[in-house]
């Protein structure tokens, strides 16, 4: 089985480049760890590589049966009100967000 | 009084058809066995006590009692919508998110009768095979404390190992319903893709996630399975049309079956327990006349690698809707840009990053065709073997990890060891077959190890009726019993 492990180096600049396309902020401490695992796995599925998929396009779903369309019409959904519950700061019927006009983007 | 908790669901019934128990004894007793043993065991994430409760009541009131699974106690993985109560995902992202509404299994467990008794534990957004990755506890495998239960459903398994639930629901992406129920002793069964609808159920990796029963006994699981499956207008990918009735089709004798055995069975790494259980099972089918026939699987570790692209691609993109926005945690900033990153930061554990972090990897541009467009090649290319296997066999036999449970911390620091325990599990989510895990026998050390069986897509009866077969002649219930004394605090 998949034991031998082909390194792959991340360099830091890439995982930088990986955290703002993911807009998730990594903190000090698990940035070296999380760098090197990741090359880790990126080595590990270097695997498919190797395989021979000549003849085969890509498949994204199973598609064994021809998925039902539904009416292009408006159905009962869940209220405003409902749906705003849940959000952290909502105000007349919007969510509320920092402003995003006027400031620079970091 | 017999122990309510010991019995399947037909025994459960047969006892509320004749009066001697009522929906409330059923709840009552599940939930003082929880009170008593969840402590060291951390199953649940919550339980609904007063609730279900309530809910046993008003079945006993409104009777009709011909419902598949009337009275019946069902625990429920906590990345599974109910409405009004927490769906965590065993998140801090989504700590206090409570649902405005119910998924469809749900909806379908309720008018089958059957009572919501609490939520299970699972690593973070089902993400890993230990149920470690929670943010919330770590849950012990019930045969051994020491030891994890798999995962990612693994709650759920360890709750039916432990007579905390009957029955449970799992959600399976790359085996994690199959795995932690060889883990713990127990019954785990995913359907063929679309089979059991996904609204309600948290997205993970939407081409491979189904939703699916942890239960006892095989017959336990064609129930839950029968009331749970079918169309959904609110999933476009589930399977049109009415589901197989398998209470009943899973029944009878299997010599029609073709069963096949993996020719490199003898090639791959397996602890012992688990080739001789494997080995002890072609026996039994052999002695029953049934011949199995060799064929060569898909390459398991190619579907590994194919799995954790294709996985974490899809989860890179679910996950971009926790954003402090519309629900969940918010980590307040004085920019958009900069509240979604502390947000995300904060709110995700370590290897729900790393996930994202991959996927976003293996989606970004220069990286794209080599590993997500590969990876999609790959997919049809498995879905292609196993579609030229099924056209002459009926049922694949396979152990469903390579090992028994592990102990709890082995693997945390080391990913791609974590991720090859579902090496026999995640080829049946690439080409969406059903496949079920059922407990084989038990290991020097006492922990269960489970054996797998893969059907071709629609196949559940045929699935279900041998695994019947092995239940029957393998006899681990009757063989093998936990001990409940460490659940009890040893006291």
């Amino acid at each position: 089985m998949l034991r031998e492990r082909v390194i792959v180096k991340l360099k830091d600049a890439d995982l930088k480049h990986l955290e703002r396309l993911a807009r998730v902020e990594l903190s000090g401490e698990s940035r070296a760890k999380l760098r090197r695992q990741l090359g880790d796995i990126i080595g590990f599925v270097q695997k498919l590589q190797e395989i021979d998929t000549s003849g085969y396009s890509p498949r994204a779903y199973l598609g064994g049966f021809e998925p039902e369309l539904r009416r292009d019409g408006t159905e009962e959904c869940l209220s405003r009100d409902e749906v705003l519950t849940q959000a952290p700061d909502a105000l007349n019927g919007f969510f509320r967000v920092p402003s995003v006009i006027g400031r620079e983007e970091p | 009084m017999i122990d309510l908790t010991e019995l399947s669901i037909q025994g459960l019934q047969e006892e509320l058809a004749s009066d001697r128990a009522r929906p409330t004894d059923v709840v009552g007793s599940y939930l003082e066995k929880i009170e008593r043993r969840d402590g060291a065991v951390k199953a649940f994430l919550e339980v609904f006590g007063s609730e279900a409760m309530e809910r046993a009541a008003a079945l006993e009131k409104e009777g009709r009692r011909d419902r598949p699974l009337y009275g019946v106690p069902v625990a429920v993985k906590d990345n599974i919508c109910t409405r009004g109560f927490p769906t965590t995902c065993a998140s801090r992202i989504l700590e206090n998110y409570r649902p405005p509404y119910n998924a469809t299994v749900v909806e379908r467990l309720l008018d089958a009768g059957a009572v919501v008794i609490g939520k299970t534990n699972l690593d973070e957004f089902a993400m890993g095979s230990s149920t470690e990755n929670s943010a919330y506890a770590v849950t012990r495998n019930p045969w051994n404390l020491e030891c994890a239960p798999g995962g990612s459903s693994g709650g759920s398994a360890a709750a039916v190992a432990a007579r905390l639930a009957p029955v449970a629901l799992g959600s399976d992406t790359g085996g994690s319903i199959r795995q932690p129920a060889a883990f713990c002793g127990v019954v785990g069964l995913k359907g063929t893709y679309g089979r059991v609808s996904r609204y309600g159920l948290v997205a993970f990796a939407s081409s491979l996630d189904q939703i699916g029963p942890i239960t006892r006994t095989v017959e336990d699981c064609a129930a839950v399975m029968e009331a749970i499956a079918g169309h959904d207008p609110h999933d476009a990918t589930s399977i049109p049309g009415p589901p197989p009735a398998l209470a009943r089709e899973s029944v009878g004798d299997i010599s029609d079956l073709r069963v096949a055995m993996p020719s490199r069975l003898g090639e791959w790494d397996l602890e012992s327990s688990v080739r001789e259980a494997t080995e002890g099972a072609f026996e039994a089918l052999r002695e029953a006349d049934i011949r199995p026939e060799t064929v060569d699987l898909p390459d398991v570790d190619a579907s590994i690698a194919c799995y954790y692209v294709l996985a974490n691609a899809e989860a890179s993109s679910n996950l971009a809707r926790y954003d402090g926005v519309k629900y969940g945690l918010r980590v307040p900033s004085d920019s958009l840009g900069a509240m979604y990153e502390r947000t995300r930061g904060i709110g995700f554990g370590e290897e729900v990053k790393r996930r994202i972090l991959l996927g976003t990897y293996v989606l970004s541009s220069g990286y794209y065709e080599a590993y997500y467009a590969k990876a999609q090649q790959v997919k049809a290319k498995i879905c292609d073997e196993f579609a030229r296997i099924f056209e002459l066999h009926d049922l694949i036999l396979l152990p469903t990890a390579p090992t028994p449970a592990f102990r709890i911390g082995e693997k945390v620091d080391d990913p791609i060891a974590m991720y090859l325990s579902d090496i026999f599990t995640t080829p049946a989510n690439i080409a969406g077959l059903p496949a079920i895990s059922i407990p084989a026998g038990i290991s020097g050390e006492g922990l269960p190890v489970g054996l797998q069986l893969i059907a071709g897509a629609g196949g559940e009866a045929a699935l279900l009726r041998g695994a019947r077969f092995l239940e029957r002649v393998l006899r681990f219930n009757e063989r093998f019993a936990l001990d409940a004394g460490p659940l009890e605090g040893g006291a």
